[in-house]
């Protein structure tokens, strides 16, 4: 049962990828929508549903962090350039007890508030299993005030029914690349209004810039058949070396390294 | 029993029940002595015992240690807890205050030394001032013994002294042998052989005052007041003199009344007295209208709403108070809060116990509202600052303030010490624009912190013998993680993180982040200190 278009379609929000980005509808997300990744951790999921976060507070809305296991690292957060002005961090009453399994009643009646707030852009955070009826109102109060609901979810809901206008599954995947700081993510389109499931591409994030681009094994892949694939020196005026690495070491160590004759790590 | 951690002498006893004094736990002992004090004064033994006797006193002693309540001291939890109670006994006097450094009051040394002082000063005392109100209540030891049944019936053991100056109240109170819990006593400074029987620590000196005339053998304050006041100032500061005409009545010492009193109340005394919640209700939005209505009339809102709801007959009445996050006057954002606050209040109270006879609204902290006008062309067309102020206060009152929270940053490495939370709606909150932080990676961090991080087994890369490599700098290659071992791919690091002594015991550690085959990406450290890696985060 969906429901009527929503009001907020004309307004997309990008995914900080335009290859993501092709493959929706209105080449972006919707606003009042809620969007889906599902993921096991270590994927970088946090990271992408936290850009189109971001993407969606750019014009001035503010961001509500749900954090019922309160494990949110804001430097992390800052580090992305999400602004801590308009960040509401909202955190369980209980105690955390290990990893997120259950969700308090009290925390998804804030979620529910939240994302009803004309006020709020995004909301974002962890959501495990929760009733359909919360699901469902999570997404009226989403469509009535444009806000996004933006949750990371657990692999074992990845054939759960749900509400969400996207829902992707995230997996590791190979970035094809040589430069040490790209990570590889594999996204499949496991729904999506108004397009076809079933659609997956790799993306590569450069970990440094945090850029999101198509990996390059599915941009060889991905090349029209018939056409000679380019060489990579003639797709990249300037190809880039393989940078040494900048991870910030400590002037001891680099004094220690250079001691020893050694350039870096 | 409660403890304190210090960062360089560990776990310290704070505080000690009468109980846990007997079994010999004093202040500032490790704890891990008190515990096994406590553990071995449990149950004390039978001279005698047969085997099955010997059985139930082990049983007994493992179930009276289980009995002992052992948790960390929160002054501020403490502070709180006493204002609470000072606030509930205004029904016996309204002058009312929480005992003050002298120092603090004075402000006289504006030195290292007293600023210490200061911050180490925890106030225990609350004092009434009952001058001229015996009457009231039919004698002062009515009035000491009501006050004690009061306390008593919210679960505090209390020593209560009236005295002509506050001085000797408080000596008496915790330092007379007579003044024992829950007995209150009354005294006169003219009872010379009671005042001067009372040890010098009752004079409210410091610890090295203190410790100065107990080396030169002077135990009373009879010894003291036998000694010329010109030699004690001379030797011994000007701060004991104060004291003790503070003790005798010769300078007068008012009570520093410690709450605030209200900018503006309503109140309504019931001709009958009610428990029906929706009677409450009506009247308190009643009161709210007028409220507001005062309010806006001199252009204020207020960010601070207190409701008291106030028994018939003796007994706790309720309070509860709603605190927002943007001043406001308006009556129809205040009372949806209220009523939340009040039928959480109600459903922890038995509605039998409660006869509501006086309501009363109060407001503080009121602030000048200021109207800004929205413009045509808004820079954030989607930031409606009213809504989500009213947002924040109603998350805040279902939530907790505690839990609907902002972060801030913190000078310092260590990762899970590098941000606080603050509640947001705080009506002591200093606005101030969030650092930005400058990274050399955007995605150098996870966004989610194990707390704690998570113990694993890695393995570092083996180098041939000819290449002098530090241990440190040896990348690791395989890691287990969950009982699943995983080769690592890729790795980032070392990035060396150290604390500063100041913070306690030293933290070193060396950062990695790691991609495993399956192809997460995890940031592990390896804790120099004992060699033992960790999982902090997973990206």
């Amino acid at each position: 049962m969906e429901s009527e278009r929503n009001a907020h379609d004309e307004d997309r929000v990008s995914s900080q990828c335009k290859a993501v980005d092709r493959m929706l509808p209105g080449a972006g997300y919707a606003r009042g929508t809620l969007v889906d990744w599902i993921a096991p951790s270590g994927c970088a999921a946090d990271f992408l549903s936290l850009s189109v976060a971001s993407a969606a507070c750019e014009n001035g809305g503010a961001l509500v962090v749900i954090d019922p296991d309160r494990q949110f690292f804001p430097s992390a957060a800052a580090a992305m350039g999400i602004s801590m002005d308009n960040l509401i961090v909202l955190r369980s009453a209980e105690k955390p007890n290990g990893h997120i399994r259950a969700i308090g009643q009290d925390l998804l009646w804030a979620i529910d508030q939240s994302l009803r707030c004309p006020a709020v852009a995004a909301v974002w955070g962890p959501l495990p299993k929760v009733d359909d009826r919360w699901q469902r109102r999570f997404q009226l109060s989403a469509e009535a005030s444009g806000s996004m609901g933006l949750f990371v979810r657990p692999l074992s809901l990845a054939r759960q029914p749900s509400w969400s206008e996207v829902q992707w599954l995230v997996s590791p995947g190979t970035t094809g690349s040589t430069s040490g700081n790209d990570f590889g993510v594999r996204l499949n389109l496991v729904r999506c209004r108004g397009t076809h499931g079933g659609k997956s591409i790799s993306i590569s994030i450069n970990t440094v810039t945090g850029s999101v681009q198509t990996a390059r094994s599915d941009r060889e892949q991905n090349q029209p058949i018939g056409k000679p694939t380019p060489a990579i020196s003639a797709r990249q005026p300037h190809p880039q070396q393989p940078r040494s690495q900048t991870y910030p070491v400590p002037v001891a160590t680099r004094v220690a390294h250079s001691a020893l004759g050694r350039s870096g790590t | 029993m409660l403890f304190r951690i210090d960062s360089r002498k560990g776990k310290r006893v704070t505080a000690a029940s009468p109980l846990a004094r007997r079994a010999g736990v004093r202040t500032e002992m490790p704890l891990n002595e008190a515990n096994s004090l406590l553990r071995r004064a449990a149950v004390e033994p039978d001279p005698k015992p047969d085997r099955q006797q010997q059985r139930d006193q082990s049983q007994q002693r493992d179930q009276s240690v289980l009995e002992f309540h052992i948790s960390e001291h929160d002054p501020t939890a403490d502070l709180t807890a006493l204002e609470q109670l000072a606030e509930t006994l205004e029904q016996f006097s309204p002058v009312i205050g929480i005992e003050q450094d002298l120092r603090q009051i004075e402000s006289r040394k504006k030195t290292k030394t007293s600023n210490k002082a200061n911050a180490r000063f925890r106030p225990s005392s609350i004092l009434l001032d009952v001058t001229g109100l015996s009457h009231l209540f039919g004698s002062y030891d009515v009035l000491a013994t009501q006050v004690s049944q009061h306390c008593r019936r919210q679960d505090y053991h209390t020593r209560i002294a009236i005295a002509n100056t506050m001085g000797l109240a408080w000596g008496a109170s915790h330092f007379s042998r007579a003044c024992q819990f829950d007995q209150p006593i009354i005294v006169s400074r003219d009872d010379q052989q009671f005042v001067g029987n009372l040890p010098v620590a009752a004079l409210r000196i410091d610890a090295i005052t203190n410790h100065t005339l107990e080396r030169l053998g002077i135990q009373t304050v009879g010894q003291l007041l036998a000694i010329d006041r010109g030699d004690l100032r001379s030797r011994l500061g000007p701060d004991l003199i104060h004291r003790m005409d503070q003790l005798s009545g010769a300078i007068e010492e008012p009570v520093i009344v410690s709450r605030k009193l209200p900018d503006f109340f309503e109140n309504c005394v019931l001709q009958f007295p009610t428990s029906n919640r929706e009677t409450i209700e009506v009247i308190i939005n009643r009161l709210l209208d007028r409220l507001c209505g005062e309010l806006k009339s001199r252009q204020l809102g207020s960010l601070i709403w207190k409701v008291r709801l106030l028994p018939a007959q003796q007994g706790t009445g309720i309070d509860f108070r709603v605190c927002l996050f943007q001043a406001t006057a308006n009556a129809d954002h205040v009372m949806p809060l209220m009523s939340m606050q009040l039928e959480q209040s109600l459903m922890v109270r038995d509605k039998r116990e409660l006869n509501v006879s006086e309501i009363i609204v109060e407001v503080s902290s009121c602030v000048l509202l200021v109207q800004q006008q929205r413009q045509l062309f808004d820079e954030n067309p989607r930031l409606d600052r009213q809504a989500l102020a009213h947002l924040i206060n109603r998350l805040s009152s279902r939530l907790g303030a505690d839990n609907v929270v902002y972060p801030t940053f913190r000078s310092g490495a260590q990762p899970e010490l590098s941000f606080q939370f603050r509640p947001l709606v705080d009506p002591n909150r200093k606005r101030r624009r969030a650092k930005t932080i400058q990274t050399s990676h955007v995605l150098g961090r996870p966004l989610r912190l194990l707390t704690p991080p998570v113990a694993v087994s890695v393995e570092r890369e083996t180098v041939p013998e000819s290449e002098e490599r530090a241990l440190v700098f040896r990348k690791p290659v395989t890691i287990t993680f969950n009982s699943s071992t995983q080769n690592i791919l890729r790795s980032w690091g070392p990035e060396r993180i150290e604390t500063g002594w100041w913070r306690g015991a030293t933290v070193q550690r060396d950062y990695w982040s790691i991609v495993t085959e399956a192809g997460t990406q995890f940031w592990v450290f390896c804790d120099l200190k004992n060699g033992q890696w960790f999982v902090h985060g997973e990206f």
